[in-house]
This record gives C-alpha cells, structure tokens and sequence, in this order.
C-alpha cells in the first residue's frame, strides 16, 4: 500500500496511507490531478496544524473501510438524526477549541462524514438549552440591542409552557 | 500566507462558515432552533432566511411541518396547530388590518401601536384587542390562557421566498371550514332540534370567491374527531354541522418580490371574517338584496342582529395543512366553532329575536 506525505500549517511532515488520506476528497483530488505519484513530495495542508492533523487522520483511519455517503446529500435522515456512532462520540470528546478546528479541517479537507459528526456534536451541545446557555457554552457575544432583546423577550413568553 | 505559519488562535464557533452554522442548526429540533434564533444575530439570520429554502415541496410560505414549522409565526399558535388542538380567538372592533409595505415583524408592533396613537392611514381600522385562547385538552381540565394585545407582533411576518408553485398561486392561502354548533346534552335546550333543522334547510354554502378550493375530502375525518373536543364551558357536547364554506386569504408580496408573507393575525381575521359571514347567511343577514334595502327598519333591524354575531369568539380544532394538488398553493381544512360572548353556541333564534 502505497504511502503519502501531509505537510502541516506548523511544518510537521505526517506520513499517511493513501487509502486513508483519499477519504479526504481535497486531496484525492489532488492526487489524481497529479496522476497518484507523489510519493517523494510532502502535500502542504496550510490550513490545518500537526495535532488537529493527526486528529482527523485518526478519525480517517478508524473509517477507511466505511461505505462512500449516500449520494442524496440533503435526504431527511442525514438532517434530523444527530445520532453519532460510539467510536465517533468518544474521538469528538475533546475541548471545544479542538472541535471546531477538526470541524474546520473536515471543512476544508472535504471529508464530509467527520464535518457531519462534527456538526452533529455542536447541535447536541446546543440542545436543550436556553439562549443565554449557548451563549455562554460557546461564548457568544449577544449582539442584540435591547429594543431586539425585547422582542426576543416577548417571542419567549410564547414559547413558554 | 504568512498568517497561516503562524500559530492561530483558538478555534471558536464564530470562525466556522456560515454554511457550518446551518448544518449544525439544520440537525436541531424547532424548539431549540427558536432558542438559537435568540443567541445572536448571525443565527437569527441564518434561521429566518436559509431555512426557509426547500420548502418548496410543501407550500411557499408556509414552514414545512415537523421541520421548521414554528419558526415565521406565533410559536404557541403553531405548536396548537401542529399538534391539532383547539384554540380559540376574539378580536374587538375593527377587524381589518391593511398590510404597510415594508412593515417586518421587528417593527410591526411598534408600528401598530404607534399607528393607533397617530390614526396613521395606513392602519384603517386597528385590531384593539385581540385574544387568544389557548385550550389544552390533554386533561380533564381544560385552562384557558388569554394572549394580550401586546403579543400581536407574534402573530405576523413569515417571510419566505417564491418557490415551485404557479405564480398567482403563490400569493394564495386556500382555506376550507366545517361550521359547526355544539349539540347540547342539556334536555331544556331545544338547541338539537335547530341543529337539525339548520342542518337540512342550509344548503352547503358556497363562497362567493371564484378561488374557492376544490373539495378535499378530508372533511369526514375531521368531523367525526372533532366530536369529542370541548367547548370553553365546561361541559363536552358533541358537535353538529352546519355548514361548509371556503375562501382565499391572500399572501402579502412585498415589492421586491422576493418575500411573501402569510401574517397569521391576517390569517385568524380572515377567517373570523368568513365565518360570521357564514354566520350572517345562514340567518338571511347577509348584505340585503336591493329590494329590501329601502326599508330602513329592516336594515336596522339587521344591523342590530349583526352585532350579536360580531363579538362572537371564533373556535378553531382540527386544523389541518393539505396539499390538493402539485404546483398549487397549499390549503387549510378545519372546523370552527362561532361562539357569542356569554360563551354559548351562536343558535339562529336568537339572533333572529
């Protein structure tokens, strides 16, 4: 099995199965723009660093072997379920910063399938709580005026039970 | 480039893409999808306008159900009307409320209010006061919330965007009653005996609207469900019908032609406005052919009667979303009940006495 090589943001050479680096679409394609041969050239990821790197190249290796996502991106089932595997759940058990960068490296990386169990852990994070708790799970600045706050104020009286 | 070498910062969730935060927001329930809409303005944003995409397969502008169902409209309304529970409404004294153009939801309280203190054209006549009357009957006891005036802005503004449906069709909301009275269990009443009566002199009533909507077929279901729901007094009577009626109400265009907008308030008064008009036919008080109309006892006599029906609190269950047919606008189904202050079922001889 051939082996390729992920250059970091912060320079850190990664050597890589290619089988499992291919589940990043950016850089199958990448590969086969290159006619597959870039065994003696590192590919530079700019965007991602080395421990967020090796993050997701773990998260690639654990699902080499899974079957490619239905093609019907936008099916109901991919919306509504935020249901995450076991394996899945226990690798996003990281700190906050860490998710977002392996959600933003998914992004970038286009692995679809890490981005979506990376988004499906922030929606579970942000279920079940109030406005004023996800602001402060997520440090969000409450940017509303108070004439907003207001009528934000109203629209939850009727939410209420 | 040179930024990239460095190292950066903490990832946050305000570095994510817009089209992240929608994905994310797009696995949320509704309820915690209204909680984000609060959070901040990017997530008010992002809800209020991108998830009102795809919706096309169910109606224009109408959120689609189990989805994004509670997010363009009253919650509570919503919530009733998802879950097919009664509701009840009134409102007082003018009972027309002209669209201003620009008017967003935002604003549209402030508006009002401020139309009301200034006379401001383009209010004609103001809704003063405007009840809800929320019925939970889940339980025995049934508790009736009363929504103020000052929650009117809730009942406004779903903005959504054009999507596959023929193009006049777009601008339409098709909606389709069953009247219906309490049959009363009390031996005294002789309301029963109306009832029936009414029932077989009343011929189905068709509207006047040339866009009436085609028959759906769900009436039979519906009226044999709505036997068991409750009226505001406390005692379950069962239902009868009286008479069926349909009409259009009209989806606001804005002038960029981009939004469309469905307000919910405009949606209750029109069908208040419909089914007294029922009302007032089934008791021969319509507006008087001319022949009549000379006689000016007559009309006062008929103007009084009407003003009997017009506090009535209009009763709805069992409202239903249907689609009759592709390209077309959705259509509402429902029965509604048009009860008189004292909060006894309309009965024709009253009126007429």
């Amino acid at each position: 099995m051939s082996t390729i090589k992920l250059l970091s943001s912060d320079n850190a050479e990664l050597a890589v199965d290619k089988e499992v680096a291919e589940r990043s679409i950016l850089i199958k394609n990448m590969l086969e723009d290159v006619g597959g041969d870039m065994s003696d050239q590192a590919i530079p990821i700019p965007n991602v660093n080395e421990a967020v790197l090796r993050k997701v190249i773990e998260w690639c290796e654990h699902h080499k072997s899974d079957p490619p996502p239905p093609a019907d991106e936008d099916s109901d089932s991919r919306k509504k379920s935020t249901d995450i595997e076991e394996w899945d759940q226990k690798f996003m058990q990281v700190d906050q910063e860490m998710l977002f960068e392996i959600i933003l490296a998914a992004n970038y990386l286009d692995i679809k399938p890490l981005l979506d169990v990376g988004c499906k852990t922030v929606a579970n994070m942000i279920k079940g709580k109030s406005p004023e708790e996800i602001r402060k799970t997520f440090n969000i600045q409450n940017d509303f005026t108070p004439e907003e706050e207001d009528q934000i104020r109203r629209e939850n009286e009727w939410a209420e039970e | 480039m040179a930024s990239a070498l460095l190292s950066p910062p903490a990832a946050a969730i305000s570095d994510l893409p817009i089209e992240l935060h929608e994905q994310i927001i797009s696995y949320l329930p509704w309820r915690d999808r209204i909680n984000c809409e609060h959070v901040c303005k990017v997530w008010r944003e992002v809800i209020r306008s991108r998830f009102s995409e795809g919706r096309y397969t169910i109606a224009p502008w109408l959120p689609e159900q189990h989805y994004d169902f509670g997010f363009y409209a009253p919650l509570k309304i919503h919530n009733l009307l998802l879950e097919g529970n009664t509701f009840s409404f009134k409102c007082h004294k003018g009972h027309k409320f002209f669209q201003v153009p620009g008017l967003v939801s935002d604003q549209l309280f402030q508006e009002l209010e401020g139309s009301i203190a200034e006379d401001y054209l383009g209010v004609v006549n103001s809704i003063c006061s405007f009840d809800i009357i929320e019925k939970n009957n889940d339980t025995e006891n049934t508790t009736m919330t009363t929504k103020p005036v000052a929650n009117l802005s809730l009942l406004n503004d779903m903005v959504v965007y054009p999507a596959w449906v023929y193009d006049d069709e777009i601008v339409k909301l098709y909606c389709s009653f069953t009247r219906q009275i309490p049959e009363s269990e009390d031996p005294n009443a002789n309301v029963a005996d109306d009832n029936d009566e009414n029932r077989e002199n009343i011929p189905p009533e068709n509207s006047d609207d040339e866009t009436a909507v085609p028959a759906t077929g769900n009436d039979t279901g519906t009226a044999t469900q709505a036997l068991s729901v409750v009226t505001p007094t406390s005692r379950r009577p069962t239902r009868v019908n009286v008479s069926d009626g349909s009409f259009t109400a009209q989806v606001h265009r804005d002038s960029d032609d981009e939004y469309f907008r469905l307000t919910l308030g405009g949606l209750l008064l029109s069908i208040r406005q419909n089914l007294l008009d029922d009302v007032f036919k089934e008791a021969g008080l319509d507006e008087a052919p001319s022949s009549s109309s000379s006689d000016s006892q007559d009309k006062l006599m008929r103007d009084k009667r009407r003003r009997k029906v017009e506090d009535a609190t209009i009763v709805i269950d069992d409202l239903h979303f249907v689609k009759v047919r592709e390209n077309q606008a959705l259509s509402i189904v429902f029965n509604a009940l048009v009860l008189p202050d004292k909060g006894e079922p309309i009965n024709i001889t009253d009126i007429l006495c």
